[in-house]
Parts: C-alpha cells; structure tokens; sequence
C-alpha cells in the first residue's frame, strides 16, 4: 500500500510540473504566430490585388481575417502565406468547409492548466496516503522500552 | 400614350435611384466567417452561402435582405457542425436559415464609404434589431473582367458585428461553457452584382 501511494505521489508529482514546461517546449518547437484568415478564391485574390492601395491590410487581399493573431501548432506549410505586400505577416488560411481546424496553443494551455490542478489535487492526497500509513507502520511495530 | 408617358415620368421623378444589387452567385462571392473566443478554444466557422438583394445609393436608400442557410455553416468538425444544427443550438431543422432584412440606412459622419444600416436579424425563430456598419467599394469593370467576375457591376460590402446567443434563445450548456462563447462574432464579405444570378437547375 506504502509501495502505490509513493508511486501516486511520484505520477502526481511529475503531473503537477511537467504539463507548463510541455506546453511551453511544445508552443517553442513547433508553434507558430499567425493571422488566421478564411481564404479568398483565387479570382477574389487577383482582384483585391488589382484595387488594393498601400496602407491598407495585406490581410484583405487573400482573405477574411479572424481574431487576433494567434500561436498554432503544426501549422501545414501549404496552407501558410507570407504575402510579398507585407512580408512581415504571416497568415494561415483556414478552410472550415474543408475541414481545416488548426491546433491552438491556447488549447493547450488549457489543458496543461488542468492537468496541473488534478496533479496537485493528486499529490496531496498521495502524500497524506503515504504519511497516514507511516504513522500506521510505526504505531503497529514494537512499543519502546 | 400620355398616361404612359405620365406614369413613366412620375416614376423618374420619384424613384429613390438605388440600384439593386444580387447575392449569391457563386460561393467564392460569400466569406462569411463567425468567432467564439472561450477558454479552451477559438473557433472559427464559415459559411459561403448567402443569398438576397441590397439596393444601394451610397449614403441614403439603401435596403438590405440577405439569408444564410444554416446547413452550410461549417467549423472544421463534422460533429460539432451537427451540435450547432441540432435542437439544442440552432435547431436547423426547425429554423433553417438567418436572415437580415434593413429597416433604415443613414450616412457615417466623416466616412463616405460607409453605411450604418438597422434592421432586424433573425435566428433561431426569433427577430432582433441591431445596428450594422458596413463598409462598400464600387469595383471597377475593368479589374472585375480581368479577375472573371462575370457578367454587371460589381461592389463589395463588409461589415462585422456581435450577437449573442442568449439574445436569441440559444443557451450555451454550463458543461459547454469553456468551449463556446455565448457572444459570437461575425465578419462577411460579399461581392454583389447588378446581374441576377443565374438560376439554380
């Protein structure tokens, strides 16, 4: 029993630090900032191109921008644009109808967030296991003289 | 012959001069998108579906009547595209498409390309006034020929603006809540021509 309580203890452990330093790693290695856009068709493209006036958004050209932008994970490349009217933008268009459905940092934080919680909810009661069964070993074992 | 040419000159002499435009062409005409921002996600749904008429004359006696099909609003998931059709979200069955018709339009003070039109918005069996901002561009037929727009004059409409669902008996389940807004926004695009759309066989 004292063997599985210091394992739970150990699981909870690690699940109460290691979620943020995942996220963190993985938001690092593989994330990317985004303008999130509903893409324009082709002949929208070409004509938003033709009208489109210096100190206007890029984003306007190739699509409809959504939100703020945004840190996605696994972005595909071929859904990426670096439009050559501002390539300080990134954007990433999103086809719903296609099922495009980009992973968030956000969700992930969430997530790790939570795993926090019940980590630490975990570890508590792992270490009042183990602490209730010490005390039970020690008062069980041979009085002092 | 005199009453005709009467009744004609009558007309010219109090026709409003809009000019009707028509959606609903082609989905690459339509980019609709709408956004809830919750806890655990930001999800984004588009539709590019939408058809209707906007009789427009610039900063006066414009009119508006568009409807969206539910059905055509997609979010990425196909499970959660039938969540938001079923009866406990949009219930599309029952309440198959939004609509907006205008009930008045005035000028932007200081912004000639822009309209602030009222009407009423429809969602799920329920109607709500709101107030839209919508910004227009006149399209150029040179630049609509060269990117194959078809056939009239064209001008594009944007405007983006919130709704929220309670407004319109739509409640976001507790359970739910991290995953969807109550308050949604959303954003169209629309490229109208004076050249009805053809009619669908």
């Amino acid at each position: 029993m004292r063997r599985a309580a210091v394992a739970a203890a150990i699981l909870s452990g690690a699940l109460t630090v290691l979620p943020y330093p995942a996220a963190a790693g993985a938001s690092a290695l593989w994330g990317r900032d985004v303008t999130l856009i509903t893409p324009n068709a082709d002949e929208i493209v070409e004509l938003e191109r033709m009208t489109w006036e210096k100190g206007e958004p890029v984003t306007k050209i190739y699509g409809n921008p959504i939100g703020s932008p945004m840190r996605v994970l696994f972005p595909k490349p071929e859904r990426i644009i670096i439009p050559r009217e501002d390539p300080s933008v990134t954007l990433l268009k999103v086809d719903k109808q296609a099922g495009d459905n980009p992973l968030q940092v956000q969700t992930l934080w969430y997530f790790a967030k939570w795993m926090m919680i019940a980590g630490s909810i975990t570890l508590v009661l792992s270490v009042a296991a183990m602490f209730i069964l010490h005390r039970r070993s020690n008062l069980s074992g041979t009085p002092r003289n | 012959m005199k009453t005709a040419a009467l009744i004609a000159l009558l007309g010219v002499i109090f026709q409003d001069g809009g000019t009707t435009y028509y959606v609903g062409h082609h989905e690459k005409f339509v980019n609709i998108a709408f956004e809830s921002d919750a806890a655990i996600e930001f999800i984004v749904g588009t539709t590019h579906k939408a058809a209707g008429e906007i009789k427009f004359n610039k900063d006066k006696g414009n009119s508006v009547s568009l409807t969206v099909p539910v059905d055509s609003m997609k979010t990425g998931i196909d499970m959660r595209d039938e969540h938001l059709r079923s009866a406990n979200w949009m219930d599309a069955a029952m309440f198959p498409s939004i609509t907006f018709v205008s009930k008045k339009s005035e000028p932007v003070k200081d912004k000639p390309d822009q309209v602030q039109v009222t009407g009423d918005f429809s969602l799920h069996g329920v109607s709500k006034e709101i107030v839209v901002t919508v910004s227009w561009k006149e399209l150029s037929e040179d630049a609509t020929k060269k990117a194959g727009f078809g056939d009239g004059k064209w001008v594009k409409f944007a405007t983006d603006f919130e709704i929220k669902l309670s407004d319109y008996g739509i409640k976001v389940p507790e359970q739910s809540a991290a995953k969807v807004s109550d308050a949604w926004k959303v954003k169209m695009v629309i490229y109208a021509s004076t050249a009805k759309p053809e009619a669908k066989k």
